[in-house]
């Protein structure tokens, strides 16, 4: 149960996909201006890394090792046009608003990392658990990261949904936000608060097992 | 049994050092895990595609169903006041003229008010940074009604913005809006290529100049369907 646990859990501090194994940035940072969109990128991604995983961990012995990389590719690209075709023809303003990021899910290191170094080495009940936990894990920084971007850049909560309301007045946006260096000023932040965290868990342990 | 296969091929080296005999046997074996390969390869595609095909036989009714509801309700917002739309005659030469200029266009139609042409509709595709697909109203006077967005790829945040109802050039208007009752003629340039009216998105130049050189080659083309003469710009001002 413990390992389990573990397995789940993984994801959100100890090996956060984004902020602490730091791959998968490029469109982690290019989506994140409004919630919504990070909400819908995070769970298009946490789709398709669900779904790789269950398959590649059902057939990984299966999986010639000399060709397992362009499998891979091949069961990460199928399950992203089903996602991409999914949401085009039930969620259009969400596949408008993605644009180019959401094909680009075929490359995101994320899901290639964890079906390397996981899903082609485990059972699929471990693997289940643990594409949830990484896709979390990756799904609530991208919120916070786009929960912070929006009100300060754009001044909103949940613009692109009928829910919007507006906090700060146009005037006291900060442009910044909206773009690229403003993601990577967030992100920055973020990873540090992850590694204090971090540091002060090792901290705990280390003192609790000395007595 | 496959994984035997990847053991065989990285054993490679090792079999090199073995006798003539031995040798020409495991060429024909390596022969046999390469073809081995490609064929566990080929299946997982073809099981792949497979899938795919049955997602799209699900989806497609449903995608075609959006698009054409979009379509509409662009140009019902483009002329507000029409009628009726019936299909417009285009020439060749005009579509094949846009193609070279990078813009594809579909579905035009004429404008029917009262029985009488007003203007003309069409839907305009070409490279933004990504790729953009427009509708564009001409009246018949060869100004512009409205340009709607059908379908817009750029990057979130960057040239999502010009069709972002709350984003404003430094006019105070949105991006798109900038298009409204401009004369086709005088074509859509941006400010900063000179003498134009189009003030770009800061951030997104590209996306800003894709999506004026596909509504003047556009509003070219239908300004032959309404019977106006060229616009000196076409393919001119906007290019780089």
């Amino acid at each position: 149960m413990g390992k389990l646990k573990k397995i789940f859990t993984n994801g959100f501090i100890k090996e956060n996909p984004l902020l602490v194994l730091n791959i998968g940035l490029c469109s982690a940072l290019g989506v994140t201006t409004s919630v919504f969109n990070g909400l819908g990128m995070g769970f298009s991604m946490m789709g398709v890394l669900l779904m790789s995983e269950i398959v590649i961990s059902i057939f990984r012995k299966l999986i010639p090792s000399a060709v397992r990389l362009p499998v891979f590719i091949i069961v990460i690209a199928a399950f992203t046009t089903i996602v991409q075709l999914v949401l085009q023809a039930f969620l259009p303003s969400l596949y408008d608003a993605l644009g180019v990021f959401l094909p680009l899910i075929v490359v995101n290191c994320i899901i290639m990392g964890r079906v390397e170094a996981f899903a082609s080495k485990n059972s699929v009940g471990h693997s289940i658990l643990d594409a949830l936990g990484m896709g979390l894990g990756y799904t609530i920084v991208l919120v916070i990261i786009s929960l912070i971007r929006e009100v300060l850049g754009g001044g909103t909560i949940l613009s692109g949904t009928p829910f919007v309301f507006t906090i700060l007045k146009e005037d006291y946006c900060v442009g910044i936000f909206n773009s690229a260096p403003g993601g990577f000023l967030v992100f920055g932040l973020l990873a540090a608060v992850v590694q204090v965290i971090k540091a002060k868990q090792k901290n705990d342990s280390q003192s609790s097992g000395g007595q | 049994m496959s994984e035997h296969v990847g053991e065989k091929l990285g054993g490679q080296m090792e079999s090199k050092n073995n006798t003539d005999t031995t040798n020409t046997a495991n060429i024909g074996k390596d022969i046999a895990g390469m073809l081995r390969l490609g064929l566990v390869l080929c299946a997982y595609a073809v099981a792949s595609c497979f899938v795919l095909a049955l997602v799209n036989y699900w989806t497609l009714p449903v995608i075609t169903a959006n698009k054409l509801l979009t379509a509409q309700k662009a140009m019902k917002a483009v002329f507000p006041l029409a009628e009726d739309f019936s299909p417009a005659e285009v020439s060749d030469a005009d579509i094949s003229a846009a193609k070279a200029l990078g813009v594809t266009l579909t579905n035009i139609y004429k404008v029917l008010e009262g029985g009488e042409v007003v203007g003309a509709v069409g839907e305009a595709e070409g490279a933004t940074y990504d790729r953009a697909k427009i509708m564009i109203g001409l009246k018949a006077d060869g100004t512009t009604t409205k340009i709607e967005f059908l379908e817009l790829t750029d990057s979130p945040g960057f040239g999502q913005k010009a069709k972002d109802p709350g984003y404003r050039v430094p006019s105070g208007k949105t991006f798109f809006d900038q298009f409204d009752g401009l004369d086709s003629a005088k074509g859509f340039a941006l400010k900063n290529a000179g003498a134009g009216v189009i003030d770009a998105i800061s951030g997104a130049t590209i996306t800003s100049s894709g999506v004026s050189k596909i509504v003047t080659v556009a509003a070219g083309v239908l300004r032959d369907v309404l019977g106006l003469e060229d616009a000196e710009t076409l393919g001119g001002a906007s290019m780089p």
